[in-house]
């Protein structure tokens, strides 16, 4: 009878519809809660940087202070009615850190001279000298800096310890007179003295600074003058600090503090970057046709776009750039260097804005420091991928603290002689390793 | 595979969600839902009304103005269920999520009125609302 | 099967044959045989009662074929015509139900060639017959005259149609007379029609069937009075005082020479107010009578009998009622009686006024779209034929439920002017409360559909009738617990 029929097809539909009903909630677990991971540059990336938790740990420092005679004029002996010089300031401040900080765990001091076959020598020092030498000034004559040489002591000095080294230094390089090509090679000699750091897969934070200077400076041209007496014009020192990615950055954010305005990173390198498509928010309104991937995911690294003619995509990827060194940071720095690296599509980086307050109190938000807006006008391929990428870049202030003619600091301050051949050394160590600071990558598809 | 379904059910008529950032939600979360829910409250809808008001119980509301009612309440709940859903799961409201509910509305439509095709025969009260077709007798 | 002849003679008879369809119509079973052929006898073509008589037994006959054969339910005994129970067709008589006269305008004296008999005869026939007798025209009856009637009637028996119905009559087959025991046809009619059915000499065909033929007779006894004219006022009319005498004189009559009937059943009652005296012709269309509803009974009774019951001697039955009331109701009949025909007439008074008052608002519900009743009821001629059997002011149910109730002693069982459901049955009302609204439109629309449910007849006039009888038995027994 049709009816009976009819009644238990019924039954059946009303049962299995029960059975499927209970799919399809909204899932707020994610399933991915996991960080979103850069993609890593594989092939060639000998180095393992941890990630941020060992940013608080403590590290080992053997700091280094160079000694010779042109280092003298920084740290003049106390006199009355003089102020200690910049340099003073920022050496006591940085050794008592180093010192009595909490950062640091086991620390050496040592005093780079040169022996008389210029030959670099590290004297291992109490901490009471150390500050005795940077407050008293130094009391022994020690004629010249062989820059390449010291450095590599002081480099295989602290890779044998498994420390992070401090240099504090002029650098200006001061060769044995009997060997004045170095000059000529001094990028090369610098790159073949690191070559430690760059098999050990570490990495070189340089700072530098301008103190007054009391007493003789030595000029690395000798022409006219070969030493010139001062008083109080500002000579540039650096701080060199190098080791693992982390430990530097401990040193530099924690220990060193106050950093001067003059920075510069080589060899850093951030695999594992927070990011996320932000595509919810209604500070970030996305344009056109963008979602993401995966619905359920907490971090969006993969979105499916569709940019029409008249409706270009555009949406907002945001960044956690808190465990990058300070400048880099820096909004401005960020808008010249940051590029986007695009396949399949064309695509352009539209404003980027750092986190507000109103970013911080939304969660989805908090947890990104920049936010950059990427415009997809137009796919040439049905999926593809959009880099974010932070390049590699040396600091523009280089080339003017640089100078082929240091010979009258007066008239021309602050400029180091061929400070930007040593720099071009110390990149060079990095040059094919590595291209950027980090390379952020979301994945697209064509959304159907 | 049902995802797929009722988001190309809805996306046929509607196009693309809007906002499109909530496009998953909608294909993933809201258009499976409404359209389930559509699918079970309009069937029981027309099983309370056949088999139960007409079968069961006999009460008098055989005529065609009734099943009209049912008809309307149907498309109410219908036009309630993709707004309800649409904020339930934090989506934007768009001038998209209205015609959702437009066009799940016109779909409750068709929808209770197959099932009335289908299943009033079982009736005896009503098996000729609204019509006897296609039924003989 | 076996058939029934009934002969209605007269007015009475074609009065009772009406209540007789009334009772088939609701159902009530006629055992026994499966066709009923009425014949009425009476000269009077022109007589009212006889032509509303015919004129529902027409549309009887067209409601009860559109449904076709069954074995119970409204309309289910078969009624036939004398002509058409001849299966080869052969019958060269006239298709109706009413025995042919010919048209016998003229007046008796006419008729007997009294003005061709010698001097002695017509002397004779003076002392027979009054003047008035002899002078009146046959076409309106005989007027309460037996002895015009014999003499009439004698030549019947030579008609065609008497020798079609003796040839057509088949061992088995019962016979049936009604007649009145006080009028001038039936009181004549009915010994002249059994004396030739059982003489042995006779000349029609099936003589032995006929003489064997189970018999019975309703003899109604009187049970009304006429008016009588005013003074001055030319006597044309019957005379109701010798009713009573005529009647005495027929039943001693009876009581001596009638032999062949195995049943006789007698009615009677005491005559309530006069009737208005029209003689004959259109005008003589008497209201409906219980008495006759009740003489109807006595062919179903008849009928209940089975043959060999009805072979030993001779039985005579009288109707009584529990209680002399005026207003009759289904209590006061005995329980055999009550059985047969209380519940029949219950559920086909429930269905004649569900159909004229409520169906029309049922185009929606279920078993009337489910055979588009709706267009049915516009289109199909048969519904008129419904219509006309409920309605019809001249012989319509409802017209005779009210005659039924017009008089002193009335049929009272059912409350023909109640619209409520549950206060129709006179004797029994459903006690209805906040939750059991008895028997109300939506109740019965659910009956009707639910009883559509089982019915598969796509016609719409036998679906409709056919859920109705469902609808109704089922009202009846749940709701109205009527036993």
């Amino acid at each position: 009878m049709p009816i009976t029929k009819s009644v238990s097809s019924l039954y059946l539909l009303l049962s299995l519809l029960l059975v499927v009903s209970g799919c399809y909630k909204k899932e707020s677990s994610g399933e991915e809660t996991g960080e979103a991971t850069a993609t890593v540059e594989q092939k060639d990336e000998p180095r393992t940087t941890t990630t941020a938790p060992a940013e608080s740990s403590k590290v080992d420092v053997n700091l280094y202070l160079e000694v010779s005679n042109g280092m003298k004029g920084f740290m003049p002996p106390a006199e009355a009615g003089r102020k200690p010089t910049e340099f003073q300031s920022r050496l006591n401040k940085m050794i008592s850190e180093v010192q009595d900080g909490i950062y640091v765990d086991s620390k050496s001091y040592y005093l780079a001279k040169q022996d008389n076959q210029g030959r670099p020598v590290l004297d291992s020092v109490s901490y009471s000298t150390l500050k005795s030498t940077v407050v008293s000034g130094i009391k022994a004559n020690v004629l010249g800096t062989p820059l390449p040489a010291m450095l590599q002591a002081a480099l295989e000095k602290s890779v044998a310890q498994n420390t992070v080294s401090i240099i504090v230094s002029d650098f200006i390089h001061g060769p044995d007179p009997r060997d004045q090509g170095q000059f000529i090679s001094l990028d090369s000699d610098i790159r073949s003295s690191l070559k430690l750091a760059e098999h050990k897969g570490l990495v070189v934070a340089v700072l530098a600074d301008a103190s007054s200077f009391y007493g003789s400076y030595y000029p690395a041209v000798k022409k006219p003058a070969v030493s010139k007496k001062l008083d109080g014009e500002e000579i540039p020192y650096y701080i060199w600090v190098i080791g693992k990615q982390q430990e530097v950055q401990v040193v530099t954010n924690k220990v060193l503090r106050n950093l001067p305005a003059q920075q510069a990173y080589f060899g850093f390198g951030y695999t594992t970057l927070p990011y996320s498509a932000v595509l919810k928010s209604k500070q970030f309104r996305p344009a056109g046709v963008v979602y993401c991937t995966s619905r359920t995911a907490e971090t969006c690294t993969s979105v499916n776009i569709q940019p029409q003619k008249d409706e270009p995509v555009s949406f907002t990827i945001g960044v956690d750039l808190n465990t990058l060194p300070a400048s880099m940071q820096e909004l401005a720095y960020l808008k010249r260097n940051l590029k986007l690296a695009a396949t399949g599509c064309r695509a352009t980086i539209g404003d980027i804005s750092a986190a507000t307050e109103d970013t911080k109190a939304i969660p989805e938000l908090a947890g990104y420091t920049h936010f950059v807006q990427v415009n997809v006008p137009e796919l040439t391929a049905n999926k593809g991928t959009l880099a974010l990428q932070l390049q590699q870049v040396v600091p523009t202030w280089i080339e003017n603290w640089s100078t082929e003619n240091d010979n009258d600091p007066a008239a021309d301050p602050k400029k180091t002689y061929q400070f930007n051949k040593i720099i071009d050394g110390v990149q060079a160590l990095y040059r094919d390793q590595r291209k950027h600071v980090f390379s952020l990558t979301m994945d697209f598809n064509k959304a159907d | 595979m049902i995802q797929n379904f009722f988001a190309g059910l809805y996306e046929l008529i509607l196009g693309r969600p809007m906002p499109a950032n909530f496009t998953n939600d909608y294909r993933e979360v809201v258009f499976p839902n409404t359209g389930l829910q559509l699918f079970i409250i309009s069937l029981a809808l027309v099983v309370i009304y056949y088999y139960v008001l007409n079968r069961m119980m006999s009460t008098g509301f055989y005529k065609t103005q009734h099943w009209v009612l049912f008809l309307v309440l149907n498309a109410i709940i219908a036009f309630i269920i993709p707004i309800v859903q649409v904020n339930s799961n934090g989506i934007e409201s768009h001038s998209y999520t209205y015609m959702f509910a437009f066009v799940n509305m016109v779909y409750s439509l068709i929808l209770f009125f197959l099932f009335s095709i289908l299943l009033k025969r079982g009736s005896v009260q009503a098996w000729t609302t609204p019509m006897k077709w296609p039924h003989k007798r | 099967m076996a058939k029934l002849f009934v002969f209605g003679i007269g007015g009475t008879g074609s009065r009772v044959i009406r209540s007789l369809v009334m009772l088939m119509a609701a159902g009530v079973k006629i055992q026994n045989c499966d066709k009923i052929v009425p014949i009425i006898i009476d000269p009077d073509t022109q007589n009212g009662d006889m032509n509303r008589t015919v004129e529902l037994l027409k549309t009887y006959k067209h409601l009860h074929d559109g449904l076709g054969r069954r074995e119970e339910g409204f309309f289910h005994t078969d009624i036939s015509t004398l002509s058409s129970i001849a299966g080869d067709g052969t019958g060269k008589i006239r298709d109706s139900f009413v025995y042919d006269f010919g048209g016998i305008n003229k007046p008796f004296k006419d008729h007997v060639g009294y003005n061709q008999l010698d001097i002695d005869s017509q002397a004779l026939v003076d002392l027979l017959f009054t003047p008035e007798n002899l002078s009146n025209s046959l076409d309106v009856g005989f007027r309460g005259s037996p002895n015009v009637g014999s003499v009439v009637l004698n030549e019947i028996i030579d008609s065609p149609e008497m020798r079609f119905f003796a040839s057509n009559f088949q061992a088995g087959d019962r016979i049936f007379f009604v007649s009145s025991i006080f009028g001038g046809t039936g009181a004549a009619g009915f010994p002249l029609l059994l004396k030739n059915f059982k003489d042995v000499h006779t000349t029609l065909p099936n003589a032995a069937s006929l003489n064997s033929a189970l018999t019975g007779a309703m003899v109604v006894l009187p049970y009304f009075s006429l008016e009588q004219p005013a003074a001055g006022v030319q006597a044309d009319f019957i005379d109701s005082n010798a009713f009573t005498t005529k009647a005495k004189d027929a039943l001693s009559y009876y009581q001596h020479h009638l032999g062949g009937v195995n049943a006789v059943y007698y009615m009677g009652d005491t005559p309530d107010k006069p009737l208005e005296n029209n003689p004959g012709r259109a005008s003589q269309k008497n209201d409906a009578h219980l008495v006759e509803l009740l003489s109807a009974l006595a062919i179903v009774d008849f009928m209940d009998y089975s043959d060999n019951e009805l072979s030993g001697a001779e039985v005579y039955h009288e109707f009584g009622l529990r209680e002399d009331v005026s207003h009759v109701q289904f209590s006061h009949l005995d329980q055999e009686t009550r059985d047969r025909v209380a519940k029949q007439l219950i559920r086909f008074h429930y269905f004649e006024r569900y159909y004229t008052a409520h169906m029309p608002d049922d185009a929606q519900a279920a078993y009337a779209k489910g055979v588009d009743l709706t267009s049915a009821l516009r289109n199909e001629p048969i519904f008129k034929e419904l219509n006309k059997f409920l309605t019809h002011p001249d012989f319509g149910y409802q017209t005779w439920l009210k005659e039924l109730n017009r008089k002193d002693r009335t049929f009272a069982a059912l409350n023909i002017n109640e619209t409520d459901f549950n206060r129709m049955v006179a004797d029994k009302q459903i006690e209805t409360g906040f939750l059991n609204k008895g028997i109300h439109q939506g109740a019965f629309v659910k009956e009707l559909n639910r009883a559509s449910e089982s019915i598969s007849d796509r016609d719409a006039y036998k679906a409709t009738i056919k859920a109705f009888e469902a609808a109704t038995e089922a009202l009846v027994d749940s709701k109205l617990k009527y036993a």
